[in-house]
């Protein structure tokens, strides 16, 4: 028998049972869309953060606390603040780098008049504009003095500066942050996002005000820094440096003894790769669930189809079909309905994936780009195909074993 | 005479079923040539089904021999034995055994599916094999819509679709009524005139009437084996 003819065959007798063949095909259709659609926003999730990560530049350093003294066992849930603004000096006199800038981060109430919101205040300095880079829209930047002044300042983000003055203008206003209060002097243009966090609805100012006035720390978050040469050597000569402005004795520089940690956007592009990684075989394995529970839908229809039509089996092999011949017919019936089913996944999960695209670009982030990946596809169908002749094997093996004679006399 | 189509010497059938031994034929010997028109005859259990099976390459003998146009049966395998049934065999059974949501034409073509021949001659055997069943004007009607009698002859259709050596009937008439049943046997006698060889299994006396020669079987035995001098023919017009 013909390839042809046993597909022509197949379909005629798929399509007779229209309805039960589409009820089957759901769960793969279901898996295979799971697929496509999770790959698909996965892709998209990761992209965007590696775009991020991408856009820092690849000579950007930061430096922060980490809980260096454990050794083995479970972390400590404390990090010790052991990054400060000696450390940040160090760095600058080191003459490895050509800006270092940090940062420092708290939530309290912000007031201007009647308004009144709890905002992300971030203590830096003049620097942070050369490593991330930003303009001022109105007024000026943050400046040395008043970093070293303890100057009681304030540069406000676009959404903020709009959200309490409208369109008069902030410049010499008074706002009050946690009590104390603080001289609006610039407003910067719009930043949008890094990392999740709106720059456009954060305030800035000086480390000095926020350590002694505001928190009453002398730590920061972390120090950011942009290298003049070799990344990987600036690494290690910082963490050189560092260990001596700590005191920490670690000739054989282990990760565990040091009490910080280095950083570049490598190491940040390495980490969001291998959590997308993760996610994508977690994503994955429920996926290949729902594929697993189609193709058992599958073989269970097959066998109920091959107990209906024994009789046609038996007619089958009377007109001089081989056991091989009824073999590949509901093979090919199995794997046809999962093709079909794969198909119908695919067209459906891209569908859903540029719809969801649409929609995150549309109404949460303009930078999200639609990712379908082609090899997903190309794995659906390869998958889909694998199920058919896994889960259809054992059905159409049943059916080509039976007698002819016994299956002619079939009620 | 013309070389036998069928030779068949001491044929045993036994069916062993949890240590018990059920002869159903034993050591029965015959010869049937080309264009003989034969029923095989007898009671439930005389073996007769068992006979025709095996005749027809559905089923294997224990012991004995069976030569079909020259041909050794008792060493080919499971692949020859279905290539046998496709090339030299047409089976019409008692209760047709059409694909009900197949038209006509469909289920005429289904055996030349396992052949090579192009799209085209299929389409021409088959047409040529309702042709001469008489059933073309129904060629595109689905089976379910048919009489019992146009179910039978579309199933002889199907028999004769592959140009057989031989067509096994068995009890053809077996769910028809007796008018009906006597066209069908009509057609047996008018395809057996064109040439073709027919083996009718049936325990009706009436319906072996319309054969040339009448093989007896009970309990396995074959009992007598005569020719049939006044074939029934008549009232049967197309």
């Amino acid at each position: 028998m013909k390839i042809s003819d046993i597909v022509f065959t197949a379909l005629n007798s798929l399509n007779r049972t229209r309805s039960r063949s589409l009820l089957t095909i759901l769960g793969i259709v279901i898996g295979i869309g799971a697929v496509i659609v999770m790959l698909s926003i996965g892709q998209g999730a990761q992209g965007l953060i590696l775009n991020q990560v991408a856009d820092l530049g690849s000579d950007l350093i930061f430096v922060e606390p980490s809980s260096g003294e454990s050794e083995g066992g479970p972390p400590s849930p404390f990090i010790e603040q052991t990054v400060n603004l000696d450390d940040e000096i160090a760095m600058e006199r080191s003459g490895l780098f050509s800006s270092v800038s940090p940062s420092l981060y708290t939530t309290v109430p912000v007031i201007f008049q009647e308004s009144n919101s709890f905002i992300q205040v971030v203590g830096t300095d003049d620097e942070q504009t050369s490593i991330f880079p930003a303009d001022v829209a109105l007024g000026r930047n943050l400046e040395k003095e008043d970093v070293s002044g303890n100057a009681r300042v304030v540069v406000l983000g676009k959404e903020i500066a709009e959200d309490f003055f409208g369109a008069s203008d902030p410049i010499g206003q008074r706002i009050k942050i946690k009590d104390l209060s603080f001289r609006v002097v610039g407003v910067f243009d719009e930043q949008g996002t890094r990392f999740f966090q709106n720059l456009d609805k954060q305030v800035f100012i000086p480390v000095t005000t926020m350590q002694n006035d505001i928190l009453g720390v002398d730590y920061v978050n972390y120090l950011s820094a942009i290298s003049r040469s070799d990344i990987e050597t600036t690494k290690e000569d910082l963490a050189i440096l560092l260990r001596e402005t700590h005191d920490i004795e670690n000739p054989n520089g282990l990760a565990e003894k040091d009490d910080f940690l280095v950083s570049s956007q490598t190491d940040a592009t390495k980490t969001v790769g291998t959590i997308g990684n993760v996610l994508t075989i977690l994503l994955s394995s429920i996926a290949a669930i729902s594929l697993l529970v189609g193709g058992i839908g599958i073989m269970n229809i097959m066998l109920v189809s091959v107990t209906e039509r024994t009789r046609e089996i038996g007619l089958r092999k009377a007109v001089g079909a081989t056991n091989q011949e009824v073999l590949r017919q509901f093979l090919i019936e199995a794997i046809l309905l999962t093709m079909l089913g794969g198909l119908i996944g695919v067209i459906g999960g891209v569908l859903i994936s540029l719809a969801m695209g649409w929609i995150i670009q549309n109404f949460f982030l303009d930078t999200w780009s639609v990712i379908i990946p082609p090899s997903a596809i190309v794995l659906s169908v390869v998958v889909a195909t694998a199920i058919g002749l896994i889960f259809g094997y054992y059905p159409a093996k049943s059916a080509a074993k039976l007698n002819p004679i016994e299956a002619l006399r079939y009620e | 005479m013309s070389n036998p189509l069928i030779h068949v010497q001491d044929l045993t059938k036994l069916y062993v079923n949890d240590e018990v031994t059920t002869p159903a034929l034993q050591g029965v010997s015959f010869v049937i040539h080309p264009g003989e028109f034969v029923s095989i005859m007898g009671p439930s259990g005389s073996g007769k089904s068992t006979l025709m099976h095996i005749l027809g390459f559905l089923d294997t003998f224990t012991s004995g021999s069976y030569s079909f146009n020259g041909t050794d049966v008792k060493g080919l395998g499971d692949v020859a034995l279905a290539k046998m049934r496709l090339n030299e065999v047409g089976f019409v059974f008692q209760a047709f055994n059409l694909l009900q949501k197949s038209t006509v034409l469909e289920n005429v073509l289904l055996p030349t599916t396992y052949t090579e021949h192009t799209q085209q001659e299929r389409l021409r055997l088959a047409k040529d094999a309702i042709e001469s069943v008489s059933m073309t004007h129904r060629m595109n009607h689905y089976s379910s819509q048919l009489s019992g009698g146009e179910k039978q002859r579309v199933a002889i259709a199907r028999a004769l679709v592959n140009n057989p050596s031989i067509v096994y009937a068995d009890e053809p008439t077996g769910n028809l009524d007796s008018k009906t049943g006597e066209k069908v046997l009509e057609l047996l006698a008018d395809l057996n005139d064109a040439g073709h060889t027919i083996v009718m299994v049936t325990h009706e006396a009436e319906a072996a009437e319309y054969s040339k020669r009448i093989l007896r079987f009970k309990d396995g035995f074959l009992q007598s084996d005569s020719s049939n001098g006044h074939q029934r023919r008549g009232g049967y017009s197309k």
